[in-house]
């Protein structure tokens, strides 16, 4: 069955596939956009379950930045709570970070005296402004040579693990400064979606559609249609049938090695092969606890570097009562501390991270707390796409045919998760906005 | 009957929620009770790595 022509297809509506969707049809570009699971937003989204709103990836929204200026330019709505900053918890006290200047004040905190706090911060900024440390060594080996207290790695531990992706005693020293560079020294920030992270996607689902753009949800793509080295469309399941989209450009918004599976192996530059399957994806594991009393009664959470498992965690009920059962809180814990690099036993990670929990929280029982649901991220369902430093580029080797999304990047920068995503999206309509018109194709 | 492929469940507990029989439990791996699960295959369309298939 033959549909349509269009402008472009898309293929998934997560965060990279929804605002490419929504830029394309805000310029008049025919545009449907194909998302396999009944639901969008992949994982930036939640879903209802035993009467809690449960994350499908992403904790907190960040409502400025990249997010913020798309909603704004396609004029659709987007309410979020902020929530922000998150405290931070050092040899067992939480701090209160200032609005500006976190780093420097969590590092004073960390630190044993002014001098240590002062030798750490004059290597960092000697790193930014002046020459960033070697790719040769990993960070934690770079800042190992100013301090060896665990309280100021374990500021990296829950940072870097929970905002970049990836551990600092794994990722080169350069990558950080590289990051901070191009994005500010960012901490977890944001806030809650009213309504839940679903409401993001379905606002901006709805300015898709009054834009004439089309969005199939159930609708796995089977195949990219490659003719000679060029991308003209796509076949897609839908209803039980394989329909057939033609386009003039195809953006896969579904990870490198799951585009390439879609297009056919053969048809692909064998370098090109040889990056995306040298990708690390970065594994996340998450508990979402229901309780009758508030374990934590700080709406951003806190960030925790010194435990195994426990990287942060957020309290959505203290923004948003709704987020539970009438009566009940709920707070989502996080772990970004298990190591791509090596293998690990999935139950076992999460047994850790629940004794954690409970270590962190010796009221767990009093407070009548239980387990709603808890998720492992990984492999094709990642917590994000690629180790930084490890994403490939927006263009595919097959002309027409390019990937956006959290495992792909700009040349000129890295932006990790969620925020990466909708800046490889941006980065894409722009280069299709230089070389076609709408209705050109 | 419902197959889980475990080499390709991730353990995102996606399906779970959307079982109306509450007849999955993922802590890590995903797993199916036999004696709750109708077949119904509901939840197929919610595992993001297609690792769920409902077999004669
Ligand atoms: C627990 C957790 C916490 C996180 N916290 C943060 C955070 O604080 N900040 C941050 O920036 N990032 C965070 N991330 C990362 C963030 O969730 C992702 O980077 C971001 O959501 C990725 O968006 P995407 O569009 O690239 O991919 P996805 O959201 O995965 O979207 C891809 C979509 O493509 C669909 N798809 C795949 N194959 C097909 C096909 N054949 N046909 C049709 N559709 C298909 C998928 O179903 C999916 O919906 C977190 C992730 C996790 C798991
Ligand atoms: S087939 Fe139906 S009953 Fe069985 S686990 Fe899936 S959704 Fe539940
Ligand atoms: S949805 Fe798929 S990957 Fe997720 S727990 Fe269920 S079977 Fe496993």
């Amino acid at each position: 069955m033959t549909q349509d022509k269009y402008d472009v297809v898309v293929i998934g509506g997560g965060g990279g596939g929804m605002t490419a969707a929504a830029l394309l049809s805000h310029a008049g570009y025919k545009t449907i956009l194909v998302e396999k699971l009944p639901f969008l937003g992949g994982r930036a989204s939640s879903y209802e379950h035993k009467g809690y709103i449960i994350p499908t990836g992403v904790f907190l929204v960040l409502d400025s930045g990249e997010l913020g200026e798309v909603f704004k330019e396609v004029g659709a709505e987007l309410r979020v709570t902020t929530a922000t900053p998150q405290r931070v918890r050092i040899r067992g006290k939480d701090f209160q970070p200032p609005e500006k200047g976190q780093l420097k004040a969590v590092l004073a905190a960390a630190a044993r005296d002014q001098a240590e706090a002062d030798r750490v911060w004059k290597a960092i900024k000697r790193g930014l402004s002046w020459q960033p440390p070697s790719a040769e060594i990993t960070f934690t080996e770079w800042l190992r040579q100013y301090t060896d207290n665990e309280s100021i790695l374990g500021i990296w531990r829950g940072l870097w693990a929970n905002v970049v992706g990836g551990l600092p005693e794994e990722i080169p020293a350069r990558a950080w400064f590289d990051l901070v560079h191009n994005m500010g020294p960012a901490g977890s920030e944001g806030g809650y979606p009213a309504g839940g992270h679903i409401a993001v996607w379905e606002s901006l689902a709805k300015t898709v559609r009054a834009k004439g753009g089309t969005i199939w949800t159930r609708a796995p793509a089977q195949r990219i249609i490659v003719e000679d080295g060029v991308a003209t469309g796509v076949v897609v399941r839908k209803d039980r049938q394989d329909i057939s989209i033609d386009a003039r450009v195809v953006i896969s918004s579904a990870l490198p090695n799951i585009t390439i599976r879609l297009a056919g192996e053969n048809t692909f530059d064998k370098g090109y092969l040889k990056e995306v399957s040298g990708q690390i994806r970065v594994p996340f594991f998450t508990i979402i606890v229901g309780s009758n009393r508030p374990l934590y009664p700080y709406a951003a959470g806190l960030m925790l570097g010194e435990m195994p498992r426990l990287s942060m965690l957020t309290v959505p009920t203290e923004v948003y009562p709704d987020y539970a059962p009438p009566g009940k809180h709920a707070t989502w814990f996080l772990s970004a501390k298990c190591s791509p690099r090596h293998p690990y036993d999935k139950k076992a990670e999460l047994d850790m991270l629940l004794r954690d929990i409970k270590e962190a929280f010796p009221e767990y029982d009093k407070a009548g707390a239980e387990v709603i649901t808890a998720q492992f991220f990984d492999g094709d369902w990642p917590g994000f796409g690629a180790a930084v430093g490890m994403e490939i580029e927006c263009r595919s080797p097959i002309e027409n045919l390019y990937n956006v999304g959290d495992a792909v990047t700009d040349p000129a920068g890295c932006v990790p998760g969620l925020s990466g995503a909708v800046h490889t999206a941006r980065l894409v309509i722009q280069d299709i906005k230089r070389r076609f018109r709408p209705g050109e194709m | 009957m419902l197959v889980i492929d475990e080499k390709k469940c991730v353990g995102c507990a996606l399906c779970n929620a959307f079982c109306p029989f509450d007849a999955l439990e993922a802590w890590g791996i995903n797993r199916v009770d036999p004696d709750k699960c109708t077949d119904c295959a509901e939840c197929i369309a919610y595992c993001p790595v297609d690792a769920l298939e409902v077999k004669e």
